[in-house]
C-alpha cells in the first residue's frame, strides 16, 4: 500500500501544479553570485543590456523529467558586514549555492563558515552545493581542487568548477542542484506520508480506544454473560 | 489501545456478530454499538424518531459530547443541528459584534476587496459561499481568541486556515477547472478579506510589539548622522533624478504602515525596493547592469534609515505572523520582505565594527557629540543649500506671480464694482422711463389690481373708464393696445364669455369688490338701457377680464425689462 501511494503521488497530487524551491546564494562580496546568476537566467555575462533591473531575486522555470520545477535564486549581501544577516535569508530555503573565487582562499574560508553556520540552524534539510568561480583564471588560483573537493565531500556537498565568463558548469550545477532538491523533496514526502500513515493508524484506534470507554459497561456486561 | 487489540484476538464470532438478538447474521461493528450496519441504521432511526423533538432545543454545549459519542449516521444529523445553531449563534454574534465596533472605514474596505474580486468569484457558485462561510468561522474564531491567546498560536491558526482553503480548493471537484493562479488569487482574497476583518485585533496588539517599534524608532532617530558613505552604498547625490527614486523609495515604506492587508503591506515594500533598484541603475537612463544583493542592502537601510517609518517592527511581525507562509517564502514580495527584515536587523545591531569606524568615533555620534562633519556630509549640506537657493529662487518667481495676480484681482474687482454702478445707474434710468409709462396705462393696470385688492385710489377710476361713451366699432381698436389681440377673437364668443364671467363675478364678489362690483352694475345698466348691445357687451367685457390679462400681461413686461 506504501509503494502505491509512493507511485501514486508525483502524479496524483503533484503535481499538476508545480514544485517550488527557494535556493539562497551565499558567497563573499565579488566572488561572482550575480554573474552567476545571470549568465543561468540570462545567459549574459557583463552585459549592460540585460532585461531585468536586478539580479537579486530571479525566477527560473524548469522541466525535469515531467516535472515542472519553479526556482527562485535569493541573492545575498556577501559583505562581511552583513554575515549575521545570513540565517534571515537561508530561513525555509531547499538549497544553497556558495560561491568561492578560486584565486581568492578567504572566499573559501567563508565559503567553510556558511556551511558551518547552514548546517547548525538547518541541519540536513538543505541540500548543498559548493561553486569554485572564475575557473577562467586558472593560473591564479590559490584554492587547491583537491582542498576544496576534499573539503566538499566531508560536509556532503557537491563541489563544481564554474565560470560565468566562459559559461562552464553553470547549468551544471543548477540542475544537479534541482536533482538534489527534488531527491530530497521527495523523500521528505514519503517520510510525512508514513507518519502520515502512522498518525491515521492512531487516529482509527484512537476512534477505537474512543468506542472503547463507552462500551465498556457493554463488554463487561457481555463477559459476565459470556 | 493495546489491551483492545489484545482482547480482541480472543473475542470469538459470535461476540463479533450483530448484537441485535436472534435472526440478524451479519457482523457487528463496535463504531456501531455492535450492531451491524443495518440494524444500527433502524435503530438510530428509531432514536431519532423519539428524540427529535427535544433535539431542536438542545444547545451547542450539550449536543457537543453526544455528537461524539454517537456514530455516523447521528453525527449526520447532529452536524446538521450543530450547524444550525452555529449559523444561529454566528449570526447573534455578527449582529453584536457588527454593533459593538463597526468601523465604516473597516466597512468600506473590505465592500471594495469584495468589488475588486468579484468577477473572480463569481465563477463557479459554490465558491463565494463556502469561502464566506471559511472566512466567517475563522474571523469569529480569530475575534473570541484574540485576548486570552498567544500570537504564536494565532499566526498559527491563520496558516492554517490559508492551508484549509488552498486544500478545499485542491480537493474539491466543483473547483478543478480552476487554474492554478486563480487558486491563488483566491486564496489572495480570502487572506484580503480576513485579515482587513481582523486587522485591529492582530495588528500591534501585544506590549511587546509597541515596545520594540519605539525602542526601534529611538534607535534609528540616533543614528541619523549615519550616511550613504558609511554603508558604502552608491547613491549618486548630484543626480536629481535619483535623489527622487530614493526620496520615492522613503515614500513607500512610509505608506506601508497605511496599508491594512499584509499583501498590501508587502506591495508597499515591493514598490519600495523597485525604487531603490531604480536608484542603483542610476536613474531612467540605466547605464549600469542589473543590480545585486550586495548593492542593495545597503541602500535599503539606508531608505530605512532616512525613513524611519512609525510602528517598523509591529508591521514586520504583523506580516510575518499573518500572511500567507508560502508567499513570504518564496515569492519576489517575499524576497524583499526579507530584506527589509535584514536591514532591520542590521540597524538594530550596528556597531562601529560594521560602519567600519573605530568606536571612539561611534560612541561620539551617537552621543551627538561629533555631528558628521566629512567631506561627504560637507557635499550634503551644499547640496541641501543648492536647493534652498534654487527653491528661493523659486519662491520669488511664485511671490511675484503672486502679486501680479493679486494686482489683477483688485482690477478686476474694481472693473466689477464699476460695471455694477453703471448698470445699477442704466437700470434706475430706465426704470423711470418705464415706470412713466406704466402711469401712462394705470387704467388698466390699476383696473387689473383693484379687482383683488382694496386700493382707494381706483374707487375713482372706474367712472373715469366707465362714463358711458359711444364707442364706434372703428375706434375700437384704437381705444387700448391692448385690444387688440382680443379684436382678433370671434365677438360672438367674446360675448358670451363675457357674460359668463360677469355672472359668475357678480355672484362671488358684488359685496367684496365695491368698485368692481359698482362697475358691473355700471354695465349691467348700459346693457339694459343701450341698443347697440354688441358694443356694450364688449365694453362690459373688457372692463371685468382684459384688465385682467392686460395686467398680468404689463406686470411680466415691466418685470421683463427689470431683468
Amino acid at each position: 500500500m506504501d509503494d502505491d501511494t509512493m507511485a501514486d503521488n508525483p502524479s496524483a497530487t503533484g503535481r499538476s501544479s508545480s514544485q517550488n524551491f527557494k535556493v539562497v546564494l551565499l558567497g563573499e562580496g565579488c566572488v561572482g553570485k550575480t554573474s552567476l546568476v545571470l549568465r543561468y537566467t540570462e545567459d549574459k555575462f557583463n552585459d549592460k543590456h540585460v532585461s531585468t533591473l536586478q539580479a537579486s531575486f530571479v525566477k527560473k522555470k524548469l522541466n525535469l523529467n515531467g516535472r515542472r520545477i519553479n526556482l527562485a535564486i535569493w541573492d545575498t549581501a556577501g559583505q562581511e558586514r552583513f554575515h549575521a544577516l545570513g540565517p534571515i535569508y537561508y530561513r525555509m530555503s531547499n538549497g544553497a549555492i556558495l560561491v568561492y573565487d578560486i584565486t581568492d582562499e578567504d572566499s573559501f574560508q567563508k565559503v567553510k563558515n556558511w556551511i558551518k553556520e547552514l548546517k547548525k540552524m538547518l541541519g540536513s534539510e538543505i541540500c548543498l552545493v559548493i561553486a569554485g568561480n572564475k575557473i577562467d583564471l586558472e593560473k591564479d588560483r590559490t584554492v587547491s581542487v583537491e582542498d576544496a573537493e576534499n573539503y566538499a565531500r566531508s560536509v556532503g556537498a557537491v563541489h563544481f568548477h564554474t565560470s560565468a565568463k566562459i559559461n562552464s558548469g553553470i547549468e551544471e550545477i543548477f540542475l544537479n542542484l534541482c536533482y538534489l532538491m527534488i531527491e530530497k523533496a521527495d523523500k521528505q514526502k514519503a517520510d510525512h506520508l508514513v507518519s502520515l500513515n502512522r498518525s491515521g493508524s492512531t487516529r482509527r484506534t484512537i476512534i477505537i480506544d474512543d468506542e472503547d470507554v463507552p462500551s465498556t459497561e457493554g463488554s463487561s456486561r457481555w463477559c459476565c454473560s459470556n | 489501545m493495546i489491551s483492545f487489540k489484545k482482547g480482541s484476538f480472543r473475542i470469538g464470532e459470535a461476540e463479533l456478530k450483530c448484537k441485535k438478538a436472534n435472526g440478524c447474521d451479519y457482523y457487528g461493528n463496535p463504531q456501531w454499538d455492535g450492531f451491524c450496519s443495518k440494524c444500527y441504521k433502524d435503530i438510530q432511526k428509531q432514536r431519532r424518531m423519539n428524540a427529535s423533538p427535544k433535539k431542536v432545543q438542545i444547545n451547542k454545549s450539550n449536543a457537543k459530547p453526544d455528537f461524539k459519542k454517537n456514530g455516523l449516521t447521528e453525527k449526520k444529523s447532529k452536524l446538521s443541528y450543530l450547524k444550525m445553531f452555529n449559523t444561529i449563534k454566528s449570526k447573534d454574534d455578527i449582529s453584536e459584534k457588527s454593533k459593538k465596533d463597526y468601523d465604516p472605514l473597516i466597512a468600506k474596505k473590505l465592500e471594495q476587496v469584495d468589488v475588486e474580486y468579484l468577477s473572480l468569484l463569481s465563477e463557479p457558485k459554490s465558491l463565494r459561499s463556502d469561502l464566506k462561510k471559511q472566512i466567517r468561522n475563522f474571523c469569529q474564531m480569530m475575534m473570541m481568541s484574540h485576548l486570552h491567546s498567544p500570537v504564536d498560536l494565532q499566526s498559527e491558526l491563520t496558516q492554517h486556515f490559508y492551508q484549509n482553503i488552498l486544500d478545499m480548493l485542491n480537493n474539491n471537484y466543483s473547483y478543478d477547472e480552476l487554474d492554478h493562479e486563480k487558486k491563488e488569487q483566491i486564496l489572495d482574497y480570502a487572506e484580503k478579506y480576513s485579515m482587513i476583518k481582523l486587522y485591529k485585533y492582530l495588528f500591534c496588539m501585544t506590549l511587546a510589539d509597541e515596545e520594540e517599534d519605539l525602542c526601534i524608532q529611538k534607535r534609528i532617530r540616533q543614528l541619523n548622522w549615519v550616511n550613504a558613505k558609511h554603508l558604502d552604498c552608491d547613491i549618486d547625490k548630484t543626480n536629481a533624478q535619483i535623489i527622487e527614486l530614493v526620496y520615492k523609495a522613503i515614500l513607500e515604506l512610509l505608506d506601508m504602515d497605511s496599508a491594512i492587508a499584509p499583501q498590501d503591506k508587502l506591495a508597499c515594500v515591493v514598490r519600495c525596493c523597485r525604487h531603490i533598484f531604480g536608484v542603483l541603475q542610476g536613474g531612467n537612463n540605466g547605464v549600469k547592469g542589473p543590480a545585486s544583493a550586495d548593492d542593495f542592502l545597503p541602500v535599503l537601510i539606508f531608505v530605512v534609515l532616512k525613513a524611519n517609518p512609525v510602528r517598523l517592527k509591529s508591521n514586520l511581525h504583523y506580516v510575518t505572523r499573518f500572511c500567507n507562509a508560502s508567499r513570504l517564502m518564496s515569492g519576489e514580495a517575499g524576497y524583499y520582505f526579507t530584506n527589509l527584515c535584514c536591514a532591520v536587523s542590521f540597524i538594530e545591531k550596528i556597531n562601529a565594527e560594521l560602519l567600519s569606524m573605530n568606536t571612539e568615533e561611534f560612541e561620539q555620534y551617537m552621543n551627538g557629540t561629533l555631528v558628521s562633519d566629512t567631506w561627504d556630509s560637507a557635499l550634503i549640506i551644499c547640496e541641501g543649500m543648492h536647493q534652498m537657493f534654487e527653491q528661493l529662487a523659486l519662491l520669488a518667481d511664485l511671490k511675484r506671480r503672486n502679486l501680479l495676480i493679486v494686482e489683477d484681482a483688485i482690477k478686476l474687482k474694481k472693473e466689477m464694482s464699476n460695471f455694477k454702478d453703471e448698470f445699477m445707474e442704466q437700470f434706475s434710468v430706465l426704470k423711470e422711463v418705464y415706470t412713466i409709462n406704466d402711469d401712462s396705462n394705470q387704467t388698466d393696470t390699476k383696473m387689473s389690481v383693484s379687482i383683488d385688492d382694496f386700493d382707494p385710489m381706483c374707487s375713482n377710476l372706474p367712472p373715469w373708464t366707465m362714463t358711458p361713451q359711444i364707442i364706434q366699432p372703428a375706434e375700437r381698436t384704437h381705444t387700448s393696445s391692448t385690444c387688440t389681440d382680443v379684436d382678433s377673437w370671434d365677438i360672438h364668443s367674446a360675448e358670451t364669455v363675457s357674460l359668463h364671467s360677469l355672472d359668475a363675478c357678480l355672484g362671488m364678489s358684488q359685496e367684496k369688490h365695491v368698485v368692481a362690483g359698482s362697475s358691473f352694475e355700471h354695465t349691467i345698466k348700459e346693457q339694459s338701457h343701450l341698443n347697440e348691445i354688441q358694443e356694450i357687451s364688449i365694453q362690459g367685457w373688457q372692463i371685468p377680464s382684459i384688465p385682467c390679462e392686460t395686467g398680468g400681461k404689463i406686470i411680466t413686461s415691466s418685470k421683463s425689462d427689470i431683468q
